[in-house]
C-alpha cells in the first residue's frame, strides 16, 4: 500500500493506526479464501465454524457466476458424474453400495458430530471442482500485490480551488486539514480545507469486483470512475500540495496556514518521480 | 449368559505388558466397526474421485489435488486397519489396560473400578459391540465386542463371589 516506502508506511501507520491498517490490509483477502476456510475447517470436523464460514462464503465472496448461472452448472456437472461408459457407472455403482450400507450403520451407532465429519470430508472432494469454479482462487502475484496495494478506505476524488482533481484516500481529517494518501504515488499530502473545493467518493478499476452468490442488496450502479491521471503536461494531473501542504517523502507534516509552502515540483519527493 | 474363557495364547504386544504374576482374564481386539468412519472416508472419497474426474477435465492440477486427497483418505483407512490390529484391550485380576504396539494407552487398577455398565446403541445390537463405562474412573471404552460377556467377566472381578453366599 506505501508502494514500498517506509516514510510513507510510518505516515499511514501514524495516521489510522497499527490494528486499523493490519485488519484493513488482511480483510480484502477474506472474502476471497472464505470458502477454502470452510473446507480446511470440514476437514477439521469443526462443522460449525465450517458451516458459518460456508454461509459467510455465499453472502460476501466474489463468485464467477450467479446463483441461477451456478444451479445450471451443478445440473451441468451431475449430468456428467452420471454419464459416461458402462463400466464406469457400475465401478460406481459397486462403491456406491457399501458406502451406503456403512452411512447407515454410523448414523445408527456413531455420534453426530462422527458422521458429519465423515460426509463432510467425502464431501470436500465431490465439491471441490464445483468451488474452484465458482471461487477461483487467482494464481497471478499480480493479483494479491492489487490486493495488499489498495488501501481500505474509500477511493475520493478530491477537487481543489486551483480547479485540480486529485484522486486518493483521506486518512485523517478534522476541521483543519485534510491527511490524503495519493493514488497515483502513494505520498501524503495534507490540505487545508480552504483548498478543497469538493471531495466525491469513486471507484478505482481494481475494486470493480464480482458479487457473492447471494447478494444481500440489489446490483447499484455504483460509484463514477476515478479520474485518471493525465499524460505529462496535462491540465488535469493531480495535484500533490498546494497552500498548506508539506511533503517531505511521504511523511505527513503539517504546517499551520500562512507559513510558506513547498511548490510540488520542487520537493525531493516529485523531483524523484 | 457364557462367561469368557481365557484364552491359552497371549498376543505378543499383550505379553510383553503382563507382570510375571498377572493372570489375563480377557483380551480383545476393539469390535471392527471402529474402523466404520475411516471406510466411510476411504471409500467415499475413492467413489468421489472418481465421480468429478470428467467434471475435472483438462484440469490437471484440480485432478492431482483431487486424487492426492483421495489417495490419503486411503492411506489413513490402512493406517487405521493396522492400529486396529494391534491394539487390545486386556483384563487382568489387577487391572484394566489398552496397549498397541506403542505401548499401553491407558490403565487402570481394578481396585479403582467400583462399579461397570454397558450401554449399547442401535448399531452396537445389530453388529454385536457396546460400551463399557466406569463411572468412578471416568472411563468409557467404546467398540467392545462381545460386551455381555466381557461385563461379566470385569463385574465377576470387581465383585468376587464369597464363600458365604452360598451358605444362603
Amino acid at each position: 500500500m506505501a508502494d514500498y516506502n517506509l516514510t510513507t508506511a510510518l505516515a499511514i501507520l501514524s495516521s489510522s493506526g497499527y490494528i486499523n491498517t493490519l485488519v484493513g490490509s488482511v480483510i480484502p483477502l477474506v472474502p476471497l479464501v472464505m470458502p477454502y476456510i470452510g473446507l480446511l475447517l470440514l476437514y477439521l470436523n469443526r462443522i460449525i465454524a465450517a458451516l458459518l464460514a460456508f454461509a459467510a462464503a455465499l453472502l460476501i465472496s466474489p463468485a464467477t457466476v450467479t446463483g441461477a448461472s451456478a444451479l445450471s452448472l451443478m445440473k451441468h456437472d451431475w449430468a456428467l458424474v452420471t454419464g459416461g461408459g458402462g463400466g464406469r457407472q457400475a465401478l460406481l455403482l459397486i462403491l456406491a453400495i457399501p458406502l451406503c450400507v456403512l452411512l447407515l450403520i454410523e448414523m445408527a451407532g456413531f455420534q453426530f458430530s462422527t458422521v458429519v465429519g465423515t460426509v463432510g470430508t467425502v464431501g470436500i472432494i465431490a465439491t471441490l471442482p464445483l468451488i474452484i469454479r465458482l471461487y477461483p482462487v487467482p494464481v497471478s502475484n499480480t493479483f494479491y500485490t492489487n490486493v495488499l496495494s489498495e488501501p481500505w478506505l474509500p477511493a475520493e476524488a478530491i477537487t481543489l480551488t486551483t480547479h485540480q482533481v486529485v484522486t486518493g484516500y483521506v486518512l485523517e481529517s478534522d476541521q483543519d486539514w485534510f491527511e490524503v494518501l495519493v493514488a497515483q504515488d502513494r505520498t501524503v499530502v495534507h490540505y487545508h480545507t480552504s483548498e478543497v473545493a469538493s471531495r466525491a467518493l469513486c471507484q478505482t478499476a481494481f475494486t470493480e469486483s464480482k458479487r457473492p452468490l447471494i447478494p444481500l442488496v440489489p446490483a447499484v450502479s455504483g460509484f463514477p470512475a476515478c479520474p485518471q491521471p493525465a499524460p505529462p503536461g496535462g491540465t488535469s494531473a493531480p495535484a500533490v500540495g498546494g497552500i498548506g501542504t508539506r511533503i517531505f517523502e511521504g511523511r505527513a507534516v503539517r504546517i499551520p496556514p500562512g507559513l510558506p509552502t513547498v511548490k510540488p515540483a520542487q520537493t525531493p519527493t516529485e523531483s524523484g518521480k | 449368559m457364557a462367561r469368557l474363557r481365557p484364552i491359552s495364547t497371549i498376543p505378543l504386544v499383550v505379553a510383553r505388558y503382563l507382570a510375571p504374576h498377572e493372570v489375563q482374564v480377557v483380551t480383545v481386539r476393539l469390535h471392527p466397526s471402529v474402523l466404520i468412519p475411516c471406510l466411510i472416508t476411504g471409500i467415499g472419497g475413492l467413489l468421489a474421485a472418481i465421480a468429478v474426474t470428467p467434471v475435472v477435465g483438462d484440469d490437471a492440477a484440480l485432478g492431482f489435488v483431487i486424487w492426492v486427497f483421495a489417495a490419503t483418505l486411503l492411506v489413513q483407512l490402512v493406517r487405521a486397519v493396522f492400529s486396529w490390529l494391534s491394539e487390545f484391550v486386556v483384563i487382568t485380576q489387577q487391572r484394566v489396560f489398552r496397549c498397541s504396539g506403542a505401548g499401553i494407552t491407558s490403565s487402570y487398577p481394578l481396585k479403582q473400578l467400583d462399579d461397570v455398565r454397558i450401554t449399547r446403541s442401535p448399531a452396537g445390537r445389530l453388529l454385536g459391540f457396546g460400551t463399557l463405562t466406569f463411572d468412578s474412573a471416568h472411563l468409557a471404552i467404546d467398540n467392545i465386542p462381545y460386551p455381555e460377556q466381557v461385563y461379566l467377566e470385569i463385574y465377576g472381578l470387581i465383585h468376587p463371589e464369597r464363600p458365604e453366599d452360598h451358605d444362603l
